[in-house]
């Protein structure tokens, strides 16, 4: 059972932990730094490893926790993050073993930091191995087969970010426990609410084939070869969101859902990715002057199409009736659009599971993050109801309501007509 | 140098600190303070010139509740935490100005509580009364985001918006 006070408290521990590691950063190399974002994610090993193949050089260091909490803890700086790192240890000298063990050294101090903000929060003791220092630009540089979970399993990931003011300094920490480890954590707990684990694998098994049949229909309808890039569940605290969202102005569509569970929904498109859009499914060209009110419309409905796909596919599986609002146009900032939505969430949760899907083009920069963030006991109650044997055989299947003013359903009929699509 | 990640932090420096949402940061010398895309959420900022004290808030929800929580996030605990911090760094309890930015409504929702933005800007001027602290200047309301920056050198304040306008107030 994943109780969500004990996921509440994880949160804090890796947020703690991520602090105390910038913090000891800062002295050594001067470097000023931040805590970026700071997730618990619900993901596959695949997932991992697909994030770390990004043909990027980078070296850290991989330890092995046990006592307290048992586990793999990797700790990786980009290539050029790195040099400028051992850069403030070693001034004038750049001997390739000397940046690898200012590297190790500096990523020994942050990792004891990471464990001493753990420690700290579950008040226990916590082991640490001889680090090994990791170089490479593929996976298996850094990961062992049985690291993290194979891709039918979800596993508890936490990562952070630490960033440097005013640089492109880029580090990553990853904690992939071990399953017995973290239930046994969980055992310790006083129960609050939770969820049972099983149920949330169920889900997330859905929920990705929900999302490859919204890129399935989108590529269908705007003739874009699309593909899910990123699926994955974050629990994460609801005042850290925005951070999560990109900063540039965003062309957002938000709707309300109502039922077993409710919550809010929202499609964020960049400004390129909505103008592509635009001009794929009513051969409407932008010219850089904005969306008019016709491409409003027409993302406004292509959205509602998707979310249609998504929450009858939850609807579904879980056996219950999903309702969504009509949707709800804005181009401004990420957190911006974020913001209004964990308000609504925030007088009755401090964490929300947010669901978290982003779809990408395979051959143009087009990309659409979709996040679904329920209310935490109704998904709570919803999860309660899933029936983990019938995930495989729950069909995906989209109705949709037309915004006021907007393209009618019979219009959208016909649009998924002409480009074949089935709604 | 010094680490700062969501909290307040007082470090000297020209340095650009973030004010997360659900908290508050004093700054001092040559530092700028900025919250970020601030939505229905609503950012108080107070300042003392002759001190050269300012702060900034970014807080969710208009009141805390008797049960207490995280003074950051609520409007008027915000307030009441960040002026006593300042007043802590060598602000004159008489000497702060106020300016209100935010609480917009950017999406018409129905399950969202509405007029979200609207409690939250009423909440500030009432604790900023309550506190006697004169507001000066306000960008509330309306239907789009606003960035707010405080540079504590000179106490501008400039609101930017997804369109690339930039106001001083």
């Amino acid at each position: 059972m994943l109780d969500v006070e004990a996921l509440g408290t994880f949160y804090e521990m890796a947020r703690e932990g991520a602090e105390l590691a910038a913090g000891r950063l800062t002295p050594m190399t001067d470097i000023q730094t931040r805590v970026g974002v700071t997730r618990l994610d619900f993901t596959t090993g695949p997932a991992i490893r697909a994030e770390l193949d990004d043909d990027v050089r980078k070296v850290g260091i991989r330890v092995e926790l046990s006592e307290g909490v048992e586990g793999t803890s990797l700790l990786l700086f980009d290539e050029d993050s790195a040099r400028e790192v051992a850069a403030t240890l070693t001034a004038d000298m750049d001997e390739e073993n000397l940046t690898q063990s200012a590297v190790a050294e500096v990523s020994q101090i942050m990792n004891s930091g990471f464990v001493d903000g753990w420690a700290d929060v579950l008040q226990t003791e916590i082991d640490v191995s001889t680090p090994e220092y990791v170089d490479g630009t593929s996976p298996d540089a850094f990961l062992d087969a049985d690291d993290v979970a194979p891709a039918d399993e979800l596993a508890l990931v936490f990562r952070s970010q630490i960033e440097a003011v005013g640089t492109e300094f880029a580090f990553k920490h990853y904690f992939m426990p071990e399953r017995d480890s973290i239930e046994a954590l969980f055992e310790r707990r006083t129960a609050g609410y939770s969820l049972e684990y099983e149920k949330l694998v169920g889900f997330d098994r859905m929920a990705h084939r929900g999302a490859e049949t919204v890129a399935e229909n989108l590529t269908k309808m705007t003739g874009i070869d699309m593909d899910v890039d990123i699926r994955r569940i974050n629990f994460v605290s609801l005042d850290a969101i925005p951070e999560d969202v990109p900063a540039e102005p965003q062309v957002s569509v938000a709707f309300s859902f109502d039922g077993l569970p409710s919550g809010y929904l929202l499609f964020l498109f960049s400004e390129r990715s909505a103008n592509q859009l635009v001009e794929a499914t009513v051969g409407e060209s932008t010219d850089g002057e904005g969306l008019s009110a016709m491409g409003q419309d027409a993302v406004q409905e292509l959205s509602n199409i998707m979310a249609s796909g998504l929450l009858d596919g939850w609807a579904n599986l879980l056996d219950t009736t999903i309702d969504h609002t009509t949707p709800t146009f804005a181009h401004d900032m990420g957190p911006a659009v974020v913001d209004p939505l964990i308000v609504g969430l925030s007088e009755g949760q401090e964490f929300a599971f947010v669901f978290d899907t982003r779809l990408k083009a395979v051959d143009t920069e087009f990309d659409l993050d979709i996040y679904a963030i329920p209310n935490e006991t109704d998904l709570e109650a919803a999860l309660e109801r899933l029936d983990v044997t019938n995930v495989e055989s729950v069909q995906v299947q989209a109705e949709f309501t037309a915004a006021q003013g907007g393209p009618n359903s019979d219009d959208l009929q016909e649009i998924g007509d002409i480009e074949g699509v089935d709604l | 140098m010094k680490t700062f990640a969501s909290g307040s932090d007082d470090t000297a420096g020209p340095e650009r600190l973030l004010v997360g949402v659900s908290n508050y940061v004093v700054g001092t010398g040559e530092q700028t303070l900025v919250a970020y895309g601030l939505g229905a959420c609503v950012s108080v900022v107070l300042y003392d010139e002759a001190a050269g004290v300012g702060g900034v808030t970014h807080a969710m929800l208009p009141r805390q509740p008797a049960s207490g929580g995280a003074p950051g996030k609520y409007v008027d605990a915000a307030v009441e935490s960040l002026l006593r911090e300042m007043v802590g760094t060598g602000a004159g309890f008489g000497d702060v100005e106020a300016t209100i930015v935010g609480g917009a409504t950017i999406f018409e929702l129905q399950n969202l509580a509405a007029g979200a933005g609207a409690r939250n800007v009423e909440a500030a001027r009432d604790q900023l009364d309550s506190l006697e602290v004169p507001v000066v200047a306000e960008a509330v309301g309306g239907d789009v985001g606003r960035t707010v920056e405080l540079d504590v050198a000179t106490g501008r304040v400039t609101v930017s918006t997804a369109d690339g306008e930039t106001e001083a107030l």
